[in-house]
């Protein structure tokens, strides 16, 4: 068997990464929010993520407020879909 | 001062097995849902917009002696109008969480037809243009999408009104057709908006 991808196994990169596929661009607060994380630990996990360039992240401010878009890239979502593939085959669905 | 954060079981620190990475997926993919009545309000605000505009255009070409200048009350509203939403998006802008792909798609393709219909409203006084047949059109097909896409009948039904128009409005005796669109304005925007914004999915 193929082994699980190290960089999805962890759940909160996971998660992000399974948001982030049905969405087209997601806030940092977003993401926040929805995996019930703190600040600097997604951080951590969505810096991994950028830098196996899975997912794109753009800092840009809208007036005064800072926002933070997250993206998946097409390399992420491949990576995503081998991921999903490969899980399924460990329990021979 | 310290905090104590409690997480649910499938966000643990350490890695999950197979069955639960599965469920969290499963968990995630299902939370980032379309929020369908967030896309009523550009339906309401120009479902009111074009309805009035049209009684009003009706108004002025009965009651006063303008005749065809009265027209010129359509470029007005589309200005009126573009720039109502141009200020409304850009405070959305700032707070917006997610967008979708379905989101993305109806937003970049009604950038589209609302830019083609802006060049038509400038265009329609040198060109001759029948504005009972491109306008209706053009909305309708993008009511008819935006419906499909978001599996909303009413709204798409609206499209099919808006897209026949040109058809069924040969029936309408002089300026009846005027007050002919704004009903089906009404019928096509108007009641599709306020179904949605009380849709619950």
């Amino acid at each position: 068997m193929i082994p699980l991808n190290p960089l999805l196994t962890s759940p909160l990169r996971l998660g992000a990464m399974s948001l982030l596929i049905k969405v087209k661009s997601a806030s940092f607060k977003y993401l926040k929010e929805e995996l019930d994380a703190t600040q600097g630990n997604l951080s951590v996990q969505l810096k991994k993520l950028n830098e196996a360039e899975y997912i794109t992240i753009k800092k840009r401010f809208e007036g005064n407020y800072p926002l933070t878009e997250v993206e998946i890239t097409l390399h992420g979502i491949k990576a995503f879909e081998d991921h999903v593939v490969n899980l399924k085959s460990y329990l021979h669905l | 001062m310290f905090v104590l954060k409690i997480t649910p079981n499938i966000m643990k620190n350490e890695n999950n097995t197979p069955k639960e990475q599965l469920d969290l997926i499963e968990k995630m993919i299902s939370q980032a849902k379309v929020n369908l009545s967030r896309h009523s309000f550009d339906f309401i605000f120009w479902g009111w917009l074009v309805s009035l505009t049209a009684v009003s255009n009706f108004l002025l070409l009965t009651i006063t002696s303008l005749g065809y200048k009265s027209y010129l009350i359509w470029p007005l509203s589309a200005v009126i109008g573009f720039i109502a939403i141009y200020v409304r998006y850009s405070k959305a802008a700032k707070v917006e969480s997610h967008k979708t792909h379905v989101e993305y798609f109806i937003s970049r393709m009604w950038m589209v037809i609302g830019g083609v219909l802006v060049l038509l409203s400038i265009a329609s006084p040198f060109i001759k243009i029948q504005p009972w047949f491109l306008f209706p059109v053009l909305a309708g097909i993008g009511t008819l999408v935006t419906g499909v896409v978001l599996k909303f009948k009413p709204l798409s039904f609206g499209g099919i009104f808006l897209i026949t128009f040109p058809f069924y409005s040969i029936l309408a005796i002089g300026n009846s057709i005027v007050l002919l669109y704004a009903l089906v304005v009404v019928v096509s925007y108007l009641i599709p908006g306020y179904l949605l914004k009380n849709y619950k999915a």
